[in-house]
This record gives structure tokens, C-alpha cells and sequence, in this order.
């Protein structure tokens, strides 16, 4: 409700608050799946939005299916160095048809965690400079929960903005701005 | 040959256990095509008979015929096609549903027996697919290609053996060349066709997921601003979908178009040696027009084949699918669990779980040992490979390395019966069936009573609830349960268990969605019922003691591996 605030270039920002105040909705307009009753969102022109959710989309398909889903026009190395990133570079080393296995609906072939792996990959190979995250350590065990972290730093580091739905104190950690929704209203708060 | 024959023989087999209705209904269809084909004949044979009276008498010459023998007859068979025709369709459209449902039947046996790690290989839709498309392509294998070239071939035979009566040669020749047709438009065509209408199949399960993916991964590809690269990705297969059934149509056209052309020469052939015939007076012209006139009419019997059998490829498609069906069948069960009083022991020795084609464990190394009657309790977030380990004790999976034991039993082989009776288990996922509350109850006790009922409510705080219903234990759920919220549901399903009587039960979240007062009621109730049984409870954790009150162990899963917790 009557929400104005600005993100800058290779900004962290974290958002907090109840469920249900809004974080999500919020989210979803600067990815652009809903549009504003009134008002505008803003996000520059044509550029690709990089979004990560708790529960990972795996199409069926192989794991470079996968990955085109988010730079349809990717080379075997780049998805190669992007699961590597992502903390999936053993688990490729192990598969004998490398990126061409396939994995399942709802990641059958792969854990959860391995699943959550791959949305990273999706993003590390985007380049997407706006990178949107929705609770993205929810649910996840100890190991993927920390390789969610790591990725989170080394997007900050390559220049990315990072806009996050969280309560993870450890993700918060990582934040160099603060909004708290509350009521459909915005307020940001020291870091 | 041989592998069409192998796939093809168990539906054969299945459809020959009704022989003598397919013998009728084959009858039938040839009592029709005969009756139709005398009707053109003799209606020929009359036509002819009367103009040529006709000119006798305006010649001046003298000239009878009697009208009345052959009017009858072409009385007797319009009527014999009609009746004949109606009774073959109501006849052979009852043959099609019992024969369908004969195939439905097989073919959700085949799915029953599935253990849980086959049917995760697949979406519910293609599953889905399996019981509907497949079958109906099976379906046609009866009512397109077994009965029409039977009844054609056939009908090819009477008519030429009814033509040599007069004319030998041309009956000798409508045989060769109506057979060797035949033999083109059936076999032939099934060859030429086969490739493509192979690929129909696979094309339309490819194209059903590329469309399902696109649905599923919308945010990603919004998001990433690729949804117009993936449309023009379906837009593609859908083009080659497209042209293959192009290729299969024209392919069939050909088939029309080649069958047209041949019966096209023989009935100038027939003309000819026919005219021949009368020339020479070894035959009387009306007779001779009638057999031109039944050549005509053969294209009729011919004319679906060529449509049908290129084809042959989707019927043969279908059959392979539903055979690996019954491939990844799981092994017989055969053992029993004993009845003793007082629950019965679990132990898991190094057990190790991988899902078929997946590329790590989902259970690594899991060792656990639940004496008779105790109770213990597994936390772990979702995918942790709770629901896992819950199906590995219940027998719905067998472990890949290690053993699982129940009373010192492998529950993988325990028999359906046996299972049921002894042991309970609350999924994560409540199947709740479009029926009434009491309906849904008596799945678990068909004989319960309704007090039985109202108490098992009771229990689960659901009674009060039961009672504002208008129609009570009538009240309808609604379609899978989506006229309770979400709680309800679960605790309809808890009531469920305790009108069984299990040594060993499973319980996954049973309080979730449950509100924290209602909870506490309904864990109560559960401390009382679970006296002398095994239990153990699946959670995220144990946020409030009370909840789960006398565990006696504590496992902690993550990533599929166990930890024994000792903090408690």
C-alpha cells in the first residue's frame, strides 16, 4: 500500500517481516509476474531478473535443459563452471553423462538439496544483474544451507543487486540494507 | 515379425479370452457387408433385367419377367442390412466397452503392484496417459485392425466364388487381385505407416511435457525473460508433430487413392470379360451387370483399411509402454507377520536407498534398532528422506543395500494382507475419497457401527464438529477431501487408524495444520491408543513434549543420514 523506495546497483537488501505482510508480493512485482493496481516497479529495460523460491523448479529434461531455461544459449563450459559454483562439480565429475543426465519432476533424480544447487547454478550462469530471492533457506539441510550463503557473497561480490525475503540471521548477515514490511507498508531500518 | 508378436500376444491373448463374442460380432459385420453387397447386385441384376424387357417389349417382342421373386429380395436384404447393421453396432459397441474395461483392468492391476519408487519415475499425468490413450490405442486393435480385414477378406471370397457361379475366370481374377490388394493395403501399409504413427505416440507425450514444464517453471522463465525462447522451442516440436501426422495422412490417402484405382480396373476388367462372356452368350446380361455392380460395392469392404493399418504403429507403441509396466513389476510377497500382542520390533541394519536413475542416495547407511512397544521419534526438514525411511519400514520400497526388519520379517515381502493388518501408517499426503465422513471412516472397518464411529471422532476432537453437520456422519467431503481444511483432513485419516488395530505404526506430521489446543486433545488420545504398540513419529521437530509423550529415542535425519540424538 503506497510503497515507494529505490534500490541501487550491487545493493544487498533484506526484507523482513510476518508472513502474509507482503514480502512476497513485493518480490513477485519487481520480477514482474504481477503488476502494480497503481504506481509503477521499476527494473531497467529488457535486463534478466534472476529469481530463486524455497521449493526449486526442476523441469524433466537434462541438467543442461535445466540450466537453458536461464541463458538458452550457454556453452557446456560456462554450465560446467556455473554447477561448479553452485557446489555441483562432484556430482557432474560423477555422472557418466555429464550434463546430459537426466533429472526428473520435482528433482527426483536429485535431492532436494541438489535440486536447490541447481536453481543457483541457473543464476550464476545468468548473469542477471537483479537477483531475487524468496525465503531461498527454507527447508534445507545444513550443507545446501551454507553453499546458499557462499553463492549469496559471491553474487554481492561480482557486482549483483540482491534483493532477499528472509529471517535467516545468517543471510541477514550479508545484507547491506533492511526493509521490514509490516501491514503492506515498507520501512527500512539500519543494517 | 517376432517382436511384434511378442509384444502384441499377452492383449491378443487378453481380447481371445472373449472369443465367441468377437465370433459374433464378426458375424455380425460380415452378415452386414453380405447383405449390402446382395442389395447392389440384385438391384443391379433387376435394373438391367427390366430395361432390357423393356426394349423387348417396344421392339414388339414378346418378353416376361417376373418382378415379384427379385423385388422381394432386394426388400428382404435392405431390410436384413438395416437390421443387421444395428444389431452389429450394439452388439460390437458392448464388445469395445467390455473389452475396454477387460483392459482397464489389467492395466490398473499392473499400476497397483507398482512399489513406490516406480511410480515416482513418472508424472501422475503420464501414469494418467498409460490408463487412457494407451488403452484406447490397444482398444482399436480389436474394432480396427482384427474384425474389418477378417470380415473383408472374407467378403472378398463369397463374392468372387458368387461371381464364378457364371463366370469362372472373372471370379478367379476379382479373387487374385482383391487378395493381393488385401495383402498391400494391410501388411504393406502397416510397414509403410509404421514408423510415423510410432513416433505420434511419443511426439504427444513430449509435446503434453514440454507444455507441463512451461506451466511449472513460469517464474523461471519470466523471470529470466526466456519464455519466448521456450514457446519457440515448443512451437518447433509442434511443427514436427505436425508434419508426421502430414506424412501419416498422406500415406493413408495414398492407401484410398491406391485402392480406388485398382478396384477402378477391375470393375473395367470385369466389364470387359464380362461383355466378352455375353457376346459370346455363355451369360445373360443381366447377370453380367450384377457382378460390375458387386465389384463396386466390394470398395466398400476394403475402404478403411488402408486408414487403419498405417496406423499399426500407435497400437504397437501402446502395448511396448504397457508391457514395461509389468516389467518393473516388485517381487511376490509371500510372508506373514505374526500376531503378537504388544507391537513388534523394528531394526534397520546399514541401510542404503537410491530412487531408480537418481544420482545420489536418498537413505545412506541408516541403522536404528525400536524395541516391541517402544516409541521414537525422527525429525528432519521435508527432503530430508523422512517420507523415505517411512516407506523402506512399511515395505512400499525395498532397500537397494542393507536390511529393514519388522518382527524380524523383510517387510518388502510380507503380503498386502499381512502388511494391512499389522501395520498403520499416516502419510504425509492424505487420500481423502468424494464420499460421505462415514464412507471415508468404514474404508479402514467396513463392519464399524455408528458408535464406532462417533468415538474414533471423539477422538480426534472432530465429533463436535461431526454433529453441527447437517447431515452428520452423511456429510460429504467432497472431492478428495476439499470440503474439510487441511487439519480436518489429516485427523479424519488419524480416526481412520484407530479403527484398525496395528502393532507398528507410522506417523508422518500428525498434527500438522493442526491448531496447538486441538493438538493436544487428539496427542491424548494417541498416548492411549498407542499403549503396546511400536510407534514412530516423523516431525520437523519436537516443538512441545507433550505432543509426543513417551518416546524413548530421538533421531535426528539430514540429507539421509541418521543421527542418534542424545540430548534429551
Amino acid at each position: 500500500m503506497g510503497v515507494s523506495a529505490t534500490i541501487r546497483q550491487a545493493d544487498v537488501v533484506v526484507i523482513t517481516g510476518e508472513s502474509g505482510s507482503g514480502k512476497s508480493s513485493l518480490l513477485a512485482l519487481m520480477a514482474g509476474f504481477m503488476a502494480p493496481l497503481r504506481g509503477a516497479c521499476r527494473v531497467r529495460q529488457g535486463e534478466q531478473v534472476a529469481w530463486l523460491d524455497q521449493s526449486p523448479c526442476i523441469i524433466q529434461g537434462s541438467l543442461a535443459d535445466n540450466l537453458r531455461l536461464a541463458a538458452p544459449d550457454a556453452t557446456p563450459a560456462a554450465m560446467q563452471e556455473a554447477l561448479e559454483n553452485a557446489g555441483l562439480g562432484e556430482l557432474l565429475a560423477a555422472l557418466p553423462h555429464g550434463l546430459e543426465t537426466v533429472v526428473g519432476e520435482r528433482g527426483v533424480g536429485l535431492s532436494g538439496g541438489q535440486a536447490q544447487r541447481l536453481t543457483l547454478a541457473r543464476v550464476f550462469l545468468s548473469q542477471a544483474p537483479l537477483v531475487l530471492l524468496d525465503e531461498p533457506t527454507a527447508s534445507l539441510d545444513s550443507a545446501t544451507e551454507k553453499s546458499v550463503i557462499d553463492a549469496l557473497l559471491a553474487w554481492s561480490a561480482e557486482g549483483r543487486t540482491l534483493v532477499i525475503a528472509t529471517h535467516h540471521p545468517a543471510v541477514m548477515a550479508v545484507a547491506t540494507r533492511h526493509w521490514v514490511c509490516r501491514d503492506g507498508q515498507l520501512h527500512e531500518v539500519a543494517p | 515379425m517376432k517382436f511384434l508378436h511378442n509384444d502384441l500376444s499377452p492383449w491378443l491373448a487378453l481380447m481371445l479370452r472373449r472369443r465367441q463374442r468377437f465370433l459374433v460380432g464378426a458375424l455380425l459385420v460380415w452378415v452386414t457387408l453380405l447383405a449390402g453387397l446382395a442389395l447392389l447386385g440384385l438391384s443391379g441384376w433387376f435394373i438391367a433385367a427390366c430395361a432390357l424387357a423393356g426394349i423387348a417389349l417396344a421392339a414388339g417382342l414378346p418378353s416376361s419377367l417376373d418382378i415379384y421373386v427379385p423385388g422381394g429380395g432386394i426388400r428382404f436384404f435392405a431390410l436384413l442390412r438395416t437390421v443387421a447393421r444395428y444389431t452389429e453396432r450394439l452388439y460390437n459397441h458392448n464388445t469395445v466397452l467390455t473389452l475396454l474395461a477387460d483392459l482397464r483392468y489389467r492395466v490398473f492391476g499392473d499400476l497397483t503392484r507398482l512399489d513406490d519408487a516406480s511410480l515416482r519415475r513418472r508424472r501422475v499425468g503420464e501414469w494418467l496417459s498409460r490408463l487412457t490413450s494407451d488403452i484406447d490405442a490397444l482398444d482399436s486393435l480389436y474394432l480396427r485392425l482384427l474384425v474389418p480385414p477378417v470380415v473383408a477378406l472374407l467378403s472378398v471370397w463369397i463374392v468372387a466364388g458368387f461371381i464364378a457361379i457364371w463366370l469362372p475366370l472373372v471370379g478367379a481374377v476379382v479373387a487374385c487381385v482383391l487378395t493381393l490388394l488385401w495383402l498391400v493395403i494391410t501388411l504393406g501399409f502397416a510397414r509403410l505407416g509404421f514408423t510415423n504413427s510410432h513416433r505420434q505416440v511419443d511426439d504427444q507425450e513430449e509435446l503434453r511435457r514440454l507444455v507441463l514444464d512451461q506451466v511449472q517453471a513460469s517464474a523461471e522463465l519470466m523471470s529470466y525473460r526466456t519464455s519466448d525462447w521456450y514457446r519457440r522451442k515448443i512451437r518447433s516440436h509442434e511443427q514436427q508433430a505436425l508434419d508426421n501426422q502430414r506424412q501419416l495422412a498422406v500415406k493413408a490417402a495414398l492407401g484410398n487413392a491406391l485402392l480406388m484405382a485398382v478396384t477402378g480396373l477391375l470393375i473395367i476388367g470385369v466389364l470387359w470379360l464380362g461383355s466378352l462372356a455375353l457376346a459370346e452368350q455363355r451369360v445373360v446380361g443381366p447377370i453380367m451387370v450384377m457382378a460390375v455392380i458387386a465389384v463396386f460395392g466390394i470398395n466398400e469392404v476394403l475402404a478403411s483399411l488402408p486408414a487403419a493399418f498405417v496406423r499399426f504403429g500407435t497400437s504397437h507403441g501402446a502395448a511396448q509402454r504397457l508391457n514395461a509396466l509389468q516389467a518393473t513389476q516388485g517381487q511376490t510377497r509371500v510372508g506373514s507377520l505374526p500376531d503378537d500382542e504388544g507391537g513388534h520390533a523394528l531394526q534397520l541394519r546399514e541401510v542404503m536407498f537410491r530412487y531408480p536413475d537418481a544420482a545420489s542416495w536418498a537413505i545412506c547407511q541408516v541403522s536404528l534398532t525400536l524395541p516391541a512397544g517402544q516409541r521414537g521419534a525422527i525429525m528432519g526438514i521435508s527432503g530430508s528422506g523422512k517420507s523415505t525411511l517411512a516407506n523402506l519400514i512399511m515395505g512400499r520400497i525395498s532397500p537397494t543395500e542393507g536390511d529393514v526388519w519388522v518382527a524380524e520379517h523383510a517387510p518388502s515381502v510380507i503380503t498386502l494382507e499381512s502388511s494391512a493388518a499389522h501395520m498403520g501408517y499416516l502419510p504425509q499426503q492424505i487420500d481423502l475419497f468424494d464420499g460421505s465422513l462415514a464412507d471415508n471412516l468404514r474404508i479402514a472397518k467396513p463392519d464399524a457401527t455408528d458408535e464406532e464411529l462417533w468415538q474414533v471422532l471423539a477422538q480426534v476432537a472432530l465429533s463436535d464438529w461431526a454433529k453441527r453437520q447437517p447431515r452428520q456422519l452423511a456429510a460429504q467431503v467432497g472431492e478428495r477431501g476439499q470440503q474439510l481444511s487441511g487439519g480436518q483432513a489429516r485427523r479424519v485419516a488419524l480416526a481412520r487408524l484407530f479403527l484398525r488395530s496395528p502393532s507398528v505404526v507410522l506417523l508422518d506430521e500428525p498434527f500438522a495444520g493442526v491448531d496447538a489446543a486441538t493438538a493436544r486433545h487428539v496427542a491424548a488420545s494417541l498416548d492411549a491408543w498407542l499403549v503396546g504398540r511400536t510407534a514412530i513419529f516423523f516431525v520437523h521437530q519436537v516443538d512441545d513434549a507433550a505432543l509426543v509423550p513417551g518416546l524413548a529415542h530421538q533421531w535426528r535425519l539430514d540429507g539421509g543420514k541418521l543421527i542418534h540424538d542424545t540430548s534429551f
